[in-house]
């Protein structure tokens, strides 16, 4: 049996610049914004705002978890820049497990962009979530997000999901907001992490 | 705003291999992301994936996936392993696949990993992994069969400023 095993030594000194072309020893193409880690107090909400209009392209990493008493894996709606109209549209194609299926919401002030878990699930076990939101501040178009997502209960349930939402707006991207369904919050621990790439 | 996303380590088979480790991990950064290019020795089979040496059944995940004729999907719980995604044979085109843990050094939560693989000429498979356990990740292996001379696999840190 042929194992390859790979030691701290040959991580070393191996950047990026390698592996993106056109750009020298010591340039950075993703950079990180903020990061926002959610306290024992808990958050309805969480905003990125005065994002910078440098870059071409913006990532979200989260893990996230929600305090509702709930068995059921919530999704988390994404917005910008304070729109809470009904400028949005969301499709998303969803496996439980037990069947896969999609969704689709037009005109609506709520497109779901994530998955949740909930306080009534899987000690521990949080939603992950990996949004991309493409050419964010180049005038004329409007804004759709790629996610991917899931949550995973060792047999209580399980989703792995593939979202997109469009905002109908063309402005920059200035701010945006992760914000939890009826009522819950994200709990302590959860995270999201903005970040920036360049084009 | 420091550096971001580093490549950590990269490993092209020489020869066919039955498993792939990365061990001693720097745990200084916030999720991984792996890229890996992949091709059975010989028949098809399901690339998996266990942490830090735990080979007990505290593995779960659910999968989604499209054939070309039907979408399907599927879960188990109390498993041996991470899902990588079906591994095309040898005769057959290479599979691409992306696997991000999330948060692998936090010890407030357990592991998830998001796997996105595409095997060209079958599926195309999106996996929700979980490990139950609070551990840091500091290693894990890839197996489940034997991956042909040529594949490829790198290892990324994803750094968040606090």
């Amino acid at each position: 049996m042929a194992v390859r095993r790979l030691s701290v030594a040959d991580m070393t000194g191996r950047k990026g610049s390698s592996f993106v072309g056109g750009y020298g020893a010591g340039d950075s193409v993703m950079d990180s914004i903020q990061t926002v880690t959610i306290g024992a107090g808990g958050a309805a909400s969480i905003t990125f705002s005065s994002i910078p209009q440098t870059y071409q392209h913006l990532q979200l990493r989260c893990v996230l978890r929600n305090n509702s008493a709930s068995t059921n894996t919530l999704d988390a709606y994404l917005r910008f820049n304070g729109d809470n109209g009904t400028n949005y549209a969301s499709h998303a194609v969803a496996g439980t497990g037990a069947s896969a299926f999609t969704t689709a919401t037009t005109s609506t002030a709520n497109p779901t962009a994530m998955m949740v878990s909930s306080g009534g699930q899987l000690a521990n076990s949080f939603g992950v979530n990996i949004v991309d939101i493409l050419d964010y501040c180049t005038t004329g178009k409007n804004r759709v997000s790629r996610i991917m997502g899931g949550a995973d209960m060792n047999g209580g349930s399980g989703y792995a999901v593939i979202y997109s939402t469009l905002w109908l707006n063309t402005a920059p991207v200035t701010s945006v907001t992760l914000a939890t369904i009826g009522g819950s919050s994200f709990v302590q621990f959860s995270t999201a992490a903005l970040y920036g790439i360049k084009g | 705003m420091s550096r971001t996303y580093d490549a950590l380590a990269s490993v092209t088979l020489t020869a066919n291999a039955t498993t792939v480790t990365f061990s001693d991990i720097p745990s200084n950064y916030t999720d991984l992301a792996l890229v890996a290019q992949t091709r059975s020795s010989s028949a098809a089979f399901i690339g998996e994936y266990t942490v830090n040496g735990d080979t007990g059944t505290n593995y779960s995940w659910t999968r989604l996936e499209g054939t070309g004729s039907a979408a399907n999907s599927g879960r188990v719980s109390n498993y041996g392993a991470m899902r990588l995604g079906q591994v095309p044979a040898s005769t057959e085109p290479w599979a691409v696949s992306q696997c991000h843990f999330m948060s692998y050094a936090n010890t407030s939560m357990f592991k998830s990993n998001l796997t996105v693989h595409i095997s060209p000429s079958a599926f195309v498979q999106a996996w929700t992994n979980l490990w139950r356990s609070t551990s840091v990740i500091t290693s894990f292996t890839i197996l489940g069969g034997t991956y042909a001379a040529g594949s490829t696999f790198q290892l990324f840190g994803i750094r968040a400023e606090s």
